[in-house]
């Protein structure tokens, strides 16, 4: 058109919410990790590669961390979570927690074709403990 | 279509990678549209030297 405004005519536009839109626009992806027993430093990764022709967006990552042995149950269990694409030298988030975290993302973590995402989650506690995680976002 | 080319594709919802006692890494992929599991069990996911051990469909 010649005023610049889109033309709709004879198309049909639909308003939804972004959540929405994510389900149908988008394939919606989750990475977990878990591991039963970690010690001082130790940790757990997950890692992927987005696909070519893909765009990963990652909207929430969680963490959660808990004393493998009844007696360590009361201790505090402080734990390093951190999300790196494309490589494992370019930080996107760094967080930390006691007994875990959850951090939703206002503005998402984009991993672009080929870009590889690592999410670590470290244990700082000073006895063994259990490690899960969970990221969540979309593929489009 | 193998497990690894699932993973390579991005053909799944759901991803948990987990540590196991012999070194390698037991990858699991579902899908909302599939009620299979597809697992494999893989030494140095995504480096040069990767090996996939063995894969599993249930």
């Amino acid at each position: 058109m010649s005023s610049g405004a889109p033309d709709y005519s004879g198309k049909k536009v639909d308003v939804i919410l972004r959540a929405e839109w994510e389900v149908v626009g988008g394939k919606d992806k989750v990475f977990t990790g878990a591991a039963g027993s970690k010690a001082f430093g130790e940790y757990i990764r997950v890692s992927y590669t987005v696909p070519v022709g893909k765009t990963l967006y990652i909207n929430t990552a969680t963490a959660v961390i808990v004393a493998s042995a009844a007696a360590d149950g009361d201790l505090e269990q402080h734990c390093y979570l951190e999300v790196t694409a494309p490589d494992t030298a370019t930080f996107h988030l760094r967080a930390g927690g006691n007994g875990g975290v959850v951090i939703p993302l206002t503005q998402p973590i984009k991993v672009t074709a080929g870009g590889l995402l690592t999410i670590d989650l470290v244990s700082y506690a000073n006895h063994n403990v259990g490690l899960a995680l969970s990221v969540r976002g979309y593929e489009i | 279509m193998t497990v690894r080319e699932m993973l390579r594709d991005g053909d799944f919802n759901v991803m948990d990678q987990e540590e196991q006692p012999d070194g390698t890494l037991k990858v699991t992929l579902s899908k909302h549209s599939d009620p299979k599991t597809y697992k494999m069990w893989v030494r140095d996911l995504y480096q040069e030297s990767e090996v996939v051990m063995r894969e599993e469909i249930t």
